[in-house]
């Protein structure tokens, strides 16, 4: 015991003292651990008034160290508590500032690799105590010696999750700039040969044949099958500069020519179902998103996932096939050549001059390159976010590499700049902006809001009140139901079919009501639908104004009594058919129903200028919104109102553009539907005589009730 | 030298089979050349080339239709005959002189000699089933060398005979028709017509069949129509291939289907249609395929290139076997010329 030994030989100094000292300093130890305070140690430490702080560390020292032997066989735990305590003792300044470290390589001296890995957890967790600046300058050393000592104990090929810990836990440590454990001349590991062929002896020989080959430099393999060819490709990713011989480059260019097109030859299944690639697009999505917080996730799922990882290939032949149908293990080979492409492609400071790539080499990489992504892409599971990540770690590795081009500036965090910038951006940004209070007070007392942007400014003085704007009929967009089913559309198209539908749920009760004749297809139920409502709309003069008549309740009704007698009498001969709308349609009715439509609309009477005259004073102030029904824009209306000052004048103009531009829409019928729809019953009701005045016109030879409606109709417009 | 290099280039090989011992792979071309390639040769692991070819021409007069082999027969389908060769396993030696022949009879009407487009051996009762130019099967026992009977119905000639082991026999043939027949049963037993299947016709390619195949369950074909594969007893096709050429060969592979023909890849697909595996090839046309398990897994694909194309997984393309320029016995300049020759489009510049 190494302990032993250090109590003889510092005994002579101070013989009782010492022994004394330590005892004391054990048994306060043991307690405080108990307890884990380190109080009880401070107190036992400064009872000993008398020695010298020198002194007394010395044995507080020892007492750690004899306590760690103690402990060693028990449970893990412990270790760790006696590490933390340290560090506290460490800090009240009772021991020396190496004292934790100088525990853990006591501890990593005497255990087995399997303790090592778990008692290893104490010094990751304490980073940032390593960091601190009392541990790390006395520290550092201690603990690359003893990490180094445990890589060293290590196999690289078969404790390779425990030598990542530790390399990770070193980069941890040092500084993100520390150059120690840098390759800093980019040597390549040409120790890592990955022999191949049926027995070790050949490749042995190969080996040897390969060294004269180099030294000659004409070293010229044909390799004839695949085995051969996908192996030999490892002897460049081993040694990079090969490529830069002609002979070489050319073996290299065939062979990954081959495994490139054998790789593509058979594509790998997504052993996932079609769902969870979805799932896997969605994912690699969100990466794209936020790269930080769900890569790590991703590759860490990914890495328990495929939970066989090997730090050296398995070439025996008869694993090539498995190999070639392992997503894993394609992987890694594609990933190689990404590597191998950016090597070749970028500076490094200490590549030889002679070693650049002639245009026919770039040509091939810069073709081969998508090759290799795309495959990647292709191999599941994950491969678009996996060829994605791929290319992110490589981006990154530029970075790497340009730094250490630059001769491993330290790295600083960019504060300066930004300070700076700081500096620079306030004064302008402060001048001309107002306070906003300030501004919206003008706004409001002007009634103009100024957007710092014309058209902004423009957009927002558009309407005194934004939200009642917004509210205005005119930014309703729904089209009508009934104009929206007359559109020309294809027989089966889902798209209208389920606009149309959601219209029929907004607009008419007939969504409710089932049809008579349930039918499977949308199509067919629409044109019911569409049947029916133009069945609804004949006799609409009838029914509506009745219920109008009874809604508004007001002075129109004598009015409303005028027009339904009228109504009555035109429509006395029809009224058999006309009267069934109202009730549950059958079949035999509809037949009737059709048979009798078309003479009702053979002719839609359409609106001419006389009516509009006739009507126009009728429509007087609110015409701007019957001229919105029909369609026009603002602009538009803004344009009639400039050019006729007068309401009456602005409406004639308006309508007769109507009339003119869409001829079809503008019938008698359409514009008083429109104009009940406004409310503005007064104008409708004289629409509607005009209707009834051409209808009997037409029909003068059959109807007999002609001139009585005729006369009705004066009275009407008269009114 | 002008002759081989002309050869080269245009070497359609026709045919090709494994020999009993599964050590070696007999390819036959349209100039009645016969090369041998050793299958251990490929299997060596090693960074070598694999060994050279023997090659037993035949005789200008001779296109290999087809092969097989039975017992320690390399049968060769000829140009209106069928004969067998000797192999002597010990020496590597197929024998110059022909241990027995069949003729084809001539029809009576027949203008010219039919070939033998395609043999089917059956080894538990030696009887050879040899589809014929003249649109008939001949079925051939081994033992005597005579022509038991003969299956008609074929209007045109034969592309492809196969058979099972229940003693049905399926063959697919120029006039569009796959028949299946029994060799219990004068007539045939059943026909399928693919190119009066919609989904199948490929109109400017034709009706003909060039390529069927069987399993235990299922009937594979294919040629100017889509390949496809159909249920053997209910006879639906119940599958149709996206394979975009026309097909000369297919075959079933353990639970998938190879199909190959006039298109710079060969296929493989599941049973169910899905594309596993698309692997260029360098024949202008694929005309033949063998395969094997055991002893080592290996695969040959050949046709109208000077090169076998060997898979070893069934997958991947493991490696490319040159014919002629790769054979033993040539004299050694030739050899020299001939390498260098084969070498530079790998190569380019070797100093």
């Amino acid at each position: 015991m190494s302990t032993a030994i250090e109590v003889v030989d510092k005994a002579p100094a101070k013989f009782a003292n010492y022994f004394a000292l330590e005892a004391a300093f054990k048994d306060a130890l043991e307690k405080a651990i108990q307890q884990n305070s380190v109080e009880l140690l401070v107190t036992a430490y400064n009872s000993f008034k008398a020695n010298s702080e020198h002194d007394k560390r010395l044995p507080m020292d020892q007492a750690f160290r004899v306590l760690l032997m103690k402990r060693l066989d028990e449970d893990v735990q412990n270790i760790g508590d006696l590490v933390r305590l340290s560090v506290k003792a460490t800090r009240a300044e009772i021991v020396s500032t190496t004292i934790p470290v100088v525990l853990l390589i006591d501890t990593f001296d005497v255990v087995t690799l399997d303790k090592c890995q778990e008692i290893f957890r104490f010094v990751e967790e304490l980073v940032e105590v390593w960091k601190e600046e009392i541990f790390f300058a006395s520290c550092k050393n201690n603990i690359l010696r003893m990490c180094n000592d445990l890589l060293r104990r290590l196999s690289r090929t078969q404790n390779t999750v425990f030598c990542g810990r530790i390399l990770l836990f070193l980069s941890k440590f040092f500084p993100f700039s520390e150059r120690s454990g840098l390759n800093i001349v980019s040597e390549f590991n040409l120790d890592n040969f990955t022999e191949y062929g049926l027995d070790s002896k050949d490749s042995q020989d190969d080996n040897d044949k390969e060294l004269e080959d180099t030294a000659e430099d004409i070293p010229l393999k044909i390799d004839y099958d695949l085995y051969c060819k996908f192996w030999s490709l490892q002897d460049f990713f081993r040694n990079p500069n090969q490529c830069y011989n002609k002979a070489q480059w050319k073996m290299f260019q065939m062979h990954a020519e081959n495994i490139l097109q054998s790789f593509s030859s058979f594509k790998l299944e997504d052993v996932r179902s079609s769902g969870s690639d979805n799932a896997s697009d969605a994912g690699s999505q969100s990466m794209d998103i936020d790269v930080e917080t769900t890569d790590p996730a991703a590759v860490a799922t990914a890495v328990i996932k495929a939970n066989h990882f090997f730090a050296k290939f398995l070439t025996n032949p008869k694993l090539l096939a498995l190999q070639l149908s392992d997503s894993n293990f394609r992987r890694a080979v594609l990933v190689q050549f990404l590597i191998l492409f950016q090597y070749l492609q970028v500076t490094v400071k200490f590549k030889i001059e002679t070693y650049t790539l002639t245009s026919d080499q770039a040509d091939f990489i810069k073709d081969t390159e998508p090759r290799v992504y795309k495959l990647l892409e292709e191999t599941p599971p994950y491969g678009r976010r996996f060829a994605r990540t791929v290319h992110h770690m490589l981006i990154r590795e530029e970075m790497w590499n340009n730094w250490k081009n630059d001769g491993c500036k330290e790295f600083k965090k960019p504060e300066e700049p930004v300070a700076s910038e700081e500096e620079v951006k306030p004064p302008p940004t402060k001048k001309p902006r107002r306070p906003l209070g300030d501004s919206l007070r003008d706004a409001a007392r002007n009634g103009k809001f100024f957007l710092g942007n014309d058209n902004l400014t423009r957009l927002w003085n558009y309407s005194p009140d934004n939200l009642q704007a917004c509210k205005s009929e005119q930014r309703n967009f729904l089209p009508l139901l009934e104009t929206y089913l007359e559109t020309p559309h294809d027989k089966v198209d889902p798209g209208f079919e389920w606009r149309a539908l959601r219209l029929l749920a907004r607009q008419t009760p007939h969504f409710f009501t089932s049809l008579s004749q349930p039918s499977s297809k949308t199509s067919d139920y629409l044109e019911q639908v569409r049947k029916r409502l133009i069945r609804d709309k004949e006799p609409k003069p009838v029914v509506m104004t009745s219920s109008h008549s009874l809604e508004h309740n007001n002075g129109l009704a004598a009015n409303h009594g005028h027009t339904e007698s009228v109504n009555f009498a035109t429509e006395s001969p029809e009224s058999p058919a006309e009267a069934e709308p109202d009730l549950e349609v059958d079949d035999t009715e509809q037949v009737v129903d059709e048979a009798f439509e078309p003479a009702a609309y053979e002719k839609p009477l359409m609106v001419t200028k006389e009516h509009i005259e006739e009507v126009a004073p009728l429509i007087g102030e609110p015409w701007m919104k019957v001229g919105k029904k029909i369609g026009f824009s603002n602009d538009e209306l803004l344009y009639f109102q400039m050019e006729n000052p007068a309401a009456n004048l602005a409406c004639i103009k308006m309508l007769t553009n109507w009339i003119s531009e869409d001829d079809d829409d503008a019938t008698l019928d359409n514009w008083a539907y429109m104009l009940e729809g406004l409310e503005m019953n007064k104008a409708a009701e004289a629409v509607k005589a005009i209707i009834e005045r051409e209808r009997s016109g037409s029909t003068a030879a059959v109807q007999a009730a002609v001139s009585a409606s005729d006369d009705n109709d004066v009275e009407v417009l008269s009114d | 030298m002008k002759e081989k290099d002309l050869k080269r280039a245009y070497n359609n090989v026709m045919a090709q089979t494994i020999s009993a011992s599964h050590q070696h792979l007999f390819a036959g071309n349209s100039f009645g050349d016969i090369f041998v390639l050793k299958i251990q040769e490929l299997d060596k692991g090693t960074e070598e080339p694999p060994g050279k070819l023997k090659i037993f021409p035949q005789g200008n007069g001779v296109d290999i239709n087809c092969l097989a082999f039975h017992r320690d027969f390399l049968i060769v389908g000829a140009v209106g005959l069928i004969y067998g060769l000797p192999w002597n396993e010990e020496e590597e030696t197929l024998a110059a002189k022909r241990s027995w022949e069949v003729k084809i009879p001539m029809q009576v009407d027949a203008v010219e000699v039919p070939d033998v487009n395609s043999m089917w051996l059956n080894a538990d009762n030696d009887t050879l089933f040899a589809g014929c130019g003249d649109g008939v099967i001949y079925q051939v026992s081994l033992e005597d060398g005579r022509i038991q009977r003969e299956y008609r119905g074929h209007t045109d000639y034969i592309h492809s005979v196969v058979g099972n082991a229940s003693g049905q026999i399926f063959s697919g043939a120029e006039d569009g028709t796959v028949r299946v027949w029994s060799t219990k049963k004068q007539e045939q037993t059943s026909l399928l017509e693919p190119h009066k299947n919609p989904q199948l016709i490929r109109p400017d390619w034709g009706k003909w069949i060039g390529a069927v195949a069987v399993s235990e369950d299922w009937l594979l074909c294919g040629g100017g129509p889509r390949p496809s594969i159909y249920h053997l007893r209910a006879l639906e096709c119940t599958r149709v291939f996206d394979f975009p050429g026309r097909v000369h060969l297919c075959e079933f592979v353990d639970d998938s289907v190879f199909i190959g023909g006039e298109y710079n890849h060969v296929q493989s697909y599941t049973l169910h249609g899905e594309l596993q595996a698309n692997i260029p090839v360098e024949h202008t046309a694929c005309y033949s395929v063998v395969w094997q398990t055991a002893p080592i897994n290996l695969m040959s694909i050949a046709g109208f290139s000077n090169k076998l194309h060997i898979l070893k997984d069934f997958r991947f393309l493991d490696s490319k076997i040159e014919l002629y320029g790769n054979v033993q016995g040539e004299d050694n300049q030739a050899e020299d010329e001939e390498e260098e020759l084969i070498e530079e489009p790998l190569i380019g510049e070797a100093s």
